[in-house]
């Protein structure tokens, strides 16, 4: 079951995409070549299916698809492995390096999960729901940047310990809801002390961007020390380079 | 030709007596020895340069180079604009020179070389707060606050203390070389400067307050500086007798057994505390030992010398042990080697000055003396420090300081091959 769970999240994905020969090669090549391995490169993966197939996705949208897939992959691979995951980790990209240490993911919150009904309640004939688009429109689509701004930024998060992650948020809350306008200031704030993946924001653009990584920074430094924190910056920022080379955002223009 | 050859006869047998030599040959020596002498305390600042460079992250070589480089400049030329004059100007009381501002009335050959000797000493005093500051420091704010303390900060106190009408020259106080005059005055500079611009980002945990070690780039150089330093501890205390006269021998004995006894007293006092013996602790120790001896290099024996520098090494262990407590960053330990070696170094003069030792008024007075270069200098240089870091800002924002200095200030590195760096260039 749980091997099945290894590859059943990107056949999902990539069934969708692919012709049924060239699926069978891609599921064949994930199985065999990329979720047993200790480092993942996804990007790598979606390119072996462009010099297979013509394409009539971006290889950007198929890679955005594919990365909670991929996710899931490896949480099933863990499980299956019974590795003990502690320390930090770079999620996506570099999951088993030795000189990697790694966090488990905190549970995700439960707060959408609907109360349990009480058994005479579910014998009530349930009144059949609106149509769900029109209560809650579709988030907008995921944005390079901001995909690799955020695992950036998660990244960095993740190289201090969660204990000490939350003082130094608290410490440097002012600078942080400094760096952008009030509208994105407290989502952003949210979303680092969270454990999600992906944030996103109209109101952030580069420059914000930036300020915001340098607040991170400066927090890395002060409490990891300056030189381990450069250790970490030079990992994070290879990973990111490394995973996205062709991407529109240059990592360095976060530096 | 003829005083060439004289002179480097005499400069091989520093025993004998200039006083077989008539006037004129006399003053012809003292200027070749004190320009000689000048010069290779100038070499000195390559040394300090080798040093702090050394004991930085290779991100800031070049900057702690430049400061090195630069602050040398300016302390050369403020000596001669108002450092001269302070310092050995008409006095005033004894308490400040009056004349020979821009070097106006200077004319005597023998001036002109002690004028320059002087300097070198002025840029001594100056580059000490560099090492100490390295690695945050703004590059301009510090040039600025050399300005200051070769100008004005150092010459007043050497006016006080050298100066043959100084009020503290007239208490007895003893200073041959400078152990408080130089090397504390430049120490509390340094002291003054690490507190008003703060540690390194990320020297000290947050939560626990415990010093995180942040180590140098390159021994290599901090060992051959420490040579340099030595060698130039010759000139430096030799050079202070302002002629060739029978003095030197002893005076660069002194240096030497001081020196090497400084380096010994940080190991065993490493092996006592059961500490790591570290290079750059052993070159500090041994730069300590030749600090402590410059005050009392022409008036105590040999054998106390060495004494003078072994107590030092331990002074120097203890006082950097002191200095991280108070949460402060010295990058080179100079507030230690230079600062608290220095006070040890000018009671010691006391203690054991030849044919007087251990007299208790004598010591007071080094006490009372070191003090008053602790009240001044770090009065002085932290109003500076404080007005330079309200109009210019002292400290580096953070991303330039862990981008490196190198790159912020100067748009240059000092290993591009080997260095690594996600960071844009500009």
């Amino acid at each position: 079951m749980l091997l099945d769970a290894r590859s059943y999240p990107m056949q999902r994905v990539l069934e969708q995409y692919l012709e049924p020969k060239n699926l069978a090669y891609a599921l064949r090549l994930w199985s065999t070549h990329y979720i047993t391995q200790p480092n993942i490169s996804l990007q790598r993966f979606v390119d072996d299916f462009y010099s297979r197939q013509a394409m009539t996705i971006s290889s950007y949208g198929l890679y955005s698809d594919l990365l909670p897939a991929m996710m899931s992959a490896l949480q099933a691979r863990n499980q299956f492995t019974g590795e003990l995951i502690d320390g930090y980790e770079f999620p996506d990209y570099d999951l088993g390096n030795a000189s990697t240490v790694a966090i488990s993911p905190a549970p995700a919150p439960v707060a959408d999960v609907p109360p349990m009904l009480e058994p005479q309640q579910k014998t009530e004939p349930a009144a059949i729901p609106e149509k769900s688009e029109e209560e809650e429109p579709a988030p907008p689509p995921r944005n390079e940047k901001f995909i690799i701004f955020s695992s950036f930024i998660r990244q960095l998060l993740n190289g201090i310990h969660p204990d000490r992650r939350e003082k130094m948020l608290y410490r440097n809350r002012l600078e942080i809801k400094g760096t952008c306008k009030t509208e994105a200031a407290e989502p952003l704030y949210a979303w680092l002390q969270s454990d999600s993946d992906y944030f996103q924001h109209s109101e952030i653009g580069i420059e914000e961007m930036t300020s915001i990584t340098h607040v991170i920074y400066m927090g890395l430094c002060e409490y990891q020390g300056p030189v381990e924190a450069d250790r970490i910056l030079m990992k994070v920022a290879g990973n990111i380079n490394d995973t996205y080379p062709f991407a529109s955002l240059d990592i360095n223009q976060l530096l | 030709m003829k005083y060439l050859t004289l002179g480097v006869f005499l400069l091989l047998l520093p025993g004998i007596s200039s006083a077989a030599i008539d006037p004129e040959t006399n003053e012809m020596l003292s200027i070749m020895w004190l320009t000689l002498c000048a010069m290779i305390v100038f070499f000195m600042q390559s040394a300090f340069a080798l040093i702090e460079s050394g004991m930085s992250r290779a991100k800031n070589a070049v900057n702690v180079m430049m400061k090195n480089y630069f602050d040398v400049c300016i302390a050369i030329l403020m000596f001669g604009v108002t450092g001269y004059a302070v310092m050995y100007g008409d006095s005033i009381q004894g308490w400040v020179g009056t004349d020979k501002f821009f070097l106006d009335g200077v004319e005597n050959g023998k001036e002109f070389a002690f004028i320059l000797f002087n300097s070198m000493f002025a840029a001594t005093a100056a580059t000490i707060s560099s090492g100490a500051m390295a690695e945050r420091t703004k590059f301009h704010a510090y040039a600025i606050s050399a300005v200051f303390v070769s100008g004005l900060i150092y010459p007043l106190f050497a006016h006080w203390a050298w100066n043959p009408n100084g009020w503290l020259q007239k208490l007895e106080f003893v200073d041959f070389a400078g152990s408080t005059v130089v090397h504390s005055v430049g120490a509390w500079v340094a002291l003054a400067g690490i507190i008003v611009v703060g540690p390194r980002l990320g020297r000290f945990d947050p939560d626990t307050s415990e010093p995180r070690e942040i180590r140098g780039h390159n021994l290599m150089l901090v060992t051959l500086g420490g040579f340099i330093l030595w060698f130039g501890f010759f000139a430096f205390n030799a050079g202070s007798t302002n002629s060739m006269t029978d003095q030197v021998g002893k005076i660069a004995l002194n240096t030497a057994y001081a020196g090497a006894s400084g380096a010994i007293g940080v190991i065993l006092i490493g092996y006592i505390r059961r500490i790591p013996l570290l290079l750059t602790s052993t070159v500090n120790g041994s730069l300590a030992g030749l600090v402590s001896v410059a005050a009392g290099c022409a008036t105590m024996e040999p054998m106390f010398a060495a004494l003078t520098g072994l107590i030092s090494g331990t002074v120097f262990s203890y006082g950097r042990d002191l200095i991280l407590k108070m949460r402060l960053d010295d990058v080179v330990d100079a507030v230690a080697v230079h600062g608290i070696s220095g006070m040890w170094g000018t009671v010691a003069a006391g203690m054991f000055f030849t044919d007087d030792m251990f007299n208790p008024q004598r010591i007071m007075i080094q006490v009372f003396g070191l003090v008053v270069a602790l009240l001044w200098t770090l009065a002085a240089s932290f109003t500076v420090f404080s007005i330079i870091n309200i109009i210019f800002g002292l400290r580096s924002t953070g991303m330039h300081e862990q981008r490196g200095l190198d790159y912020s200030e100067h748009n240059e590195i000092g290993y591009p091959e080997f260095q690594k760096s996600t960071f844009r260039a500009n």
